[in-house]
């Protein structure tokens, strides 16, 4: 079995009334590959377990199509077997033992394993002949991702899962989950605030500010796009007036020296031009760029580097 | 196995072994009442098996709602469609209120405070049926409605609206319709249709929201 590729066109979702609505998600078009590992980044309220419930079938979206392996996932049996989400809330039943809620996986979801949920279990601690409501809010979260993993899904949909497990037990996890998809290869898509956790997983980007899509975009082609020069005060003035002011993401004065970190595209010549100035040209950690990337104040820093561009000047 | 058949089997093993259970020890200290009043010999006592219908409703109202706030989006987060949580969830509702109907006619008929037999055994049939039908539909709807719209608007309209088919179904005696309670019967038996079909309808198109 491989995995679901998925599409969405011009999707927004809203909540509300029609005189007091919120924007879930605003013309967002995307197309996620299959077979592959997705992250899913954004900050709080910017629309990702929404965009993840309407993918996943549980709910309509206000306008726009999503489509998986090329069908709608609203009420599709098919794809309501195959598409495995879970949240941070778990969504098991609680009055029920882990076991009952293995085998009810097992009976929806044809391609459950039973015997790994069960391995599963036993490799991180969570005795299966307990109710679920005997569980710690911790314990709870671990085996609901787990019976997520075991679910084997063309397409599985992670979000925040790992909020409610313990660092070791995130590693554990985030092990588990990398040996299990090269040996079983589907659509994962991860959504979490821990990046520096995450990162090492990812292969594919999905970015969303402000309820809308930033960028979709491979996890290697998005950290060539930052880099941040060191060097002369003097140096670094040149190589800004090379980028566009709104890609500068930060800038930072100490002395003589001078720092820019830049979201944008280095070309040959400019990178030439830093080396023959002797400046020092760093990759930004994926967590900082996140944060840049994410900020709704990113345009706003950019009037602030230019406004320290002029107070350096004069 | 169909979705439907595996959510069937959850939700029937729930409400069924409770109606069990209460019909078990119902029984059991009606037996103990029935033998203490004749030992009393107060001949005023009224038929106790009949006085259970509407308390059997009721006791099937509360297993249905608790049935759909439970278990409607664990099981669609399992994997299973919200039309098959809807006809599993249906069928468990007709079966329990089937079975019910037999075992209140069975008991009606071992009553021996009943005295009219042949009108006995067809309020116990039709009636019994409206009522608990009644009781379980109206279980459903409010389970429906509390899950799709919570404390909303529309929870204010839905939530009364859900206790008709109960209510038609407890009016459908004798006592409150006259010779008219065959009629009651089965206009209450057509309401709790309208209502399976609009809990049909409030489901399926229901959004499946986290928990707070």
């Amino acid at each position: 079995m491989t995995g679901f590729s998925i599409s969405t066109q011009d999707l927004g979702v809203s909540y509300g009334t029609k005189y007091n609505s919120a924007t879930g998600l605003a013309d967002l078009s995307l197309t996620l590959q299959p077979d592959t590992i997705h992250g899913l980044l954004g900050r709080n309220g910017t629309g990702k377990s929404t965009l993840l419930s309407v993918i996943a079938g549980l709910q309509r979206p206000t306008y726009g199509t999503v489509t998986v392996d090329g069908e709608n996932p609203f009420e599709s049996e098919r794809l309501a077997q195959s598409i495995c989400l879970v949240r941070e809330s778990g969504d098991l039943l609680l009055d029920q033992k882990v076991s009952s809620n293995i085998r009810l996986a097992a009976d929806l979801r044809p391609t459950f394993d039973q015997a790994y949920a069960h391995e599963l279990m036993d490799g991180f601690g969570i005795d299966a002949t307990k109710k679920m409501m005997r569980l710690s809010l911790g314990q709870r979260a671990t085996a609901a991702a787990l019976i997520g993993l075991a679910t084997r899904a063309p397409l599985t949909l992670l979000d925040e899962v790992y909020i409610g497990m313990d660092s070791p037990t995130r590693r554990h996890f985030y092990d588990e989950l990398l040996r299990d998809f090269v040996e079983h290869p589907r659509t994962i898509v991860l959504s979490s605030h821990l990046i520096d956790e995450t990162e090492r997983m990812l292969e594919n980007v999905v970015l969303l500010r402000n309820n809308r899509l930033l960028l979709n975009e491979n996890i290697d082609s998005l950290r060539e796009r930052a880099s941040t020069f060191s060097g002369p005060r003097i140096a670094i003035d040149e190589i800004a007036q090379r980028f566009d002011r709104a890609s500068i993401v930060t800038r930072k004065n100490l002395g003589g020296t001078s720092s820019i970190t830049v979201i944008a595209r280095v070309d040959l010549e400019t990178s030439m031009r830093a080396n023959q100035m002797g400046l020092t040209r760093e990759q930004v950690p994926f967590d900082l760029l996140f944060e840049h990337l994410t900020d709704r104040r990113t345009v706003v820093e950019a009037s602030v580097v230019e406004a320290t561009q002029q107070g350096s000047e004069s | 196995m169909s979705a439907t058949t595996v959510v069937f089997r959850r939700i029937f093993r729930l409400i069924g072994s409770y109606t069990l259970g209460l019909w078990a020890g119902g029984t059991a200290a009606m037996l103990v009442v029935l033998s203490l009043s004749d030992a009393l010999s107060t001949s005023q006592f009224a038929s106790l098996v009949s006085l259970t219908r509407g308390s059997i409703a009721g006791f099937q109202l509360a297993l249905s709602l608790l049935a759909v706030t439970f278990f409607f989006a664990p099981l669609v987060m399992a994997g299973a469609t919200r039309r098959a949580v809807v006809r599993a969830s249906l069928l468990t509702v007709a079966v329990i209120a089937v079975a019910n109907t037999a075992v209140f006619t069975a008991l009606l008929a071992l009553d021996p405070r009943v005295l009219d037999d042949a009108g006995t055994a067809g309020f116990a049939l039709l009636g019994g049926l409206a009522c608990f039908l009644g009781g379980g539909v109206s279980g459903l709807l409010l389970g429906a409605s509390l899950s799709r719209w919570g404390k909303s608007r529309n929870s204010w309209l839905a939530v009364p609206l859900g206790f008709v088919p109960l209510l038609s179904g407890l009016l459908a005696t004798p006592e409150y319709a006259g010779e008219a309670w065959p009629i009651v019967a089965c206009v209450s038996l057509v309401i709790s249709l309208t209502g399976m079909l609009a809990y049909n309808t409030i489901l399926t198109n229901s959004p499946i929201p986290k928990k707070k």
